[in-house]
């Protein structure tokens, strides 16, 4: 049953595995390839989903200072197959899943803990723009999540729509409004100004551009959703006591959390009467106390953003704010660098990159490690980072926490 | 098209609105599937649904995705009287009907046609109007 689990259990795999290296691609070089720095064609085909994962995963050995032959475990995200990455990266893995990255992480903190493994890479790489991927209208798949697809007869196969449906029954239940949602886009594009890799750098929004910007699917604007580019993202895994020596300051796996709401998933119970909150509630229950900090603790946030509102869900659902009280919470810089709880600092999926859930990683390790000291954009003397994922019901999360050296 | 939906689209070309309810514990179930998701009984009937709801949500999707449905177009999350969410969209002529929480809704039937034929469409439409 969701929710239960023996903490004791779970209390002993804190700190036992670190992050010691991150690797991103070039988000907005990549992105901006078109015609007098515009963005390439959809379609266009100029990278591949392979070649961005290497690219990424080179990037974070070095960061790690490692050699490749250090890698024993994989983990490969996107739309990659395991053989074909282990193949292109040369790597005969003693331990290998794919899976999305929290999804990779939990299962990178099981295999090391039980011996399979000591140093895990986690590689995604998806040139979803080049190879003009669908995840609305007739094209679409539904990658193992039937809602996406089943309405098609009534016109809706939206994921987006979905998501705005879901904010429309909160506006209903809560009176929240659409400029009150505007804050997310608003501020993840403020972070995005603050990082040159990110798509949207240099392309700051103001609340009237937000409610100035058509409609998608009403209530959601144009900002509420994501990009759409290329790019890959790696990040290293070692057990802690071997990443003690490493060239960066370890940042520890303190909490893990996972829960599903797939129970009347299709006909979207736990989205429309929810808001997918029993998932949040019972991971709340195992990672908090697994990492020994509470909501209070938590210094730089980060939420899986394909759609603005799973900031809004997720923050009432993990306890930063009451039910009903997320659009109000949102307000006044709250959720921005120098606020009480900055969200997303990178620009997240909305503003930075599409790397769904892997972006995320690198830029609350960077926050942890301090690696932007000196500029506006670090989260001053940030110490416990939480991801939260929350898609389609699906619900796990990660706490972060500096190392020793 | 999985052969559980099947049925239920082949009920709905006679104009008939049926789910299936689970013959061991009862359970009604919506989208169709194979077996009761509270006792994994593999047998069930399929019984009238009375066509009657409520709103709990709905979206316009300012942009055209399906060549059928041009924009404006409004995608509504029905509760069903009987317990189970319907996802539909409403007749061509209340695309534009101002919706509000609870409104009661009733099922219309509409007749269409595709590249793959003719079929019969259960939408739902604001009661009374």
């Amino acid at each position: 049953m969701a929710g239960v689990v023996e903490l004791d259990r779970l209390k002993r795999l804190k700190d036992t595995v670190a992050v010691i290296g991150v690797g991103e691609t070039d988000y907005r070089e990549d992105y901006r390839a078109g015609a007098r720095g515009n963005a390439t064609e959809k379609g266009s085909g100029t990278l591949n989903s392979y070649q961005l994962a290497a690219k990424a995963l080179k990037r974070a050995l070095d960061d790690a200072g490692i050699d490749k032959s250090a890698i024993d475990g994989l983990v490969v995200g996107g739309p990659m197959s395991t053989e074909r990455t282990c193949e292109v990266l040369g790597i005969n893995a003693s331990w290998c899943v794919s899976g999305d990255a929290p999804r990779g992480i939990i299962a990178a903190v099981q295999a090391i803990n039980a011996g399979l493994c000591h140093t895990v890479a986690l590689v995604y790489g998806n040139a979803q723009r080049s190879m003009d991927t669908a995840y609305g209208g007739p094209r679409v798949t539904d990658a193992g999540i039937l809602s996406y697809v089943y309405y098609a007869p009534w016109g809706m196969t939206s994921q987006g729509g979905l998501y705005s449906m879901m904010f429309r029954r909160h506006q209903l239940q809560y009176g929240t409004t659409e400029e009150q949602l505007g804050a997310v886009a608003v501020a993840f594009r403020k972070h995005a100004s603050m990082n040159p890799n990110a798509v949207m750098y240099g392309k700051p929004i103001t609340i009237e551009d937000y409610m100035e910007s058509r409609y998608i699917s009403a209530p959601f604007h144009l900002f509420d959703y994501c990009l759409i580019n290329d790019g890959g993202v790696a990040f290293i895994i070692q057990r802690a006591d071997m990443a003690k020596d490493g060239k960066n300051l370890p940042i520890n796996v303190s909490g893990i959390g996972w829960s599903e709401l797939d129970v009347d998933s299709t006909q979207l119970r736990p989205r429309l009467k929810d808001f997918y909150k029993p998932a949040h509630h019972a991971v709340r229950e195992q990672l908090y106390p697994m990492a020994d900090v509470t909501q209070k603790d938590v210094d730089v946030y980060a939420t899986y953003d394909s759609f603005s509102t799973h900031l809004l869900f997720s923050l009432e659902g993990f306890g930063f704010c009451g039910d009903g009280e997320g659009g109000a919470f949102i307000q006044d810089g709250r959720i921005e660098i120098g606020g009480e709880i900055p969200c997303n600092t990178s620009g997240g999926m909305l503003s930075e990159s599409y790397m769904q859930s892997w972006n995320h990683q690198p830029e609350l390790i960077r926050q942890l490690r301090h690696s932007y000291e000196g500029t506006e954009r670090q989260v001053q003397g940030a110490q416990v980072g939480q991801y939260v994922h929350d898609v389609a019901g699906k619900c796990l999360s990660v706490i972060y926490t500096r190392g020793d050296r | 098209m999985d052969p559980f939906a099947t049925e239920f689209w082949d009920y709905a070309n006679q104009r008939e609105f049926r789910m299936q309810q689970c013959d061991e514990c009862q359970k009604l179930r919506w989208p169709a599937a194979a077996v009761c998701d509270h006792c994994l009984s593999p047998d069930y009937s399929w019984v009238p649904i009375s066509g009657k709801g409520h709103v709990l949500s709905w979206i316009v999707f300012h942009r055209q995705y399906f060549p059928e449905y041009p924009a404006l177009h409004t995608a509504v999350a029905v509760e069903l009287d009987e317990g189970p969410i319907f996802v539909c969209c409403m007749p061509k002529e209340f695309e534009e009907t101002e919706l509000a929480d609870a409104m009661p809704m009733e099922l219309v039937w509409e007749e269409s046609h595709d590249r793959h034929g003719d079929y019969v469409i259960p939408l739902f439409k604001p009661v009374g109007m």
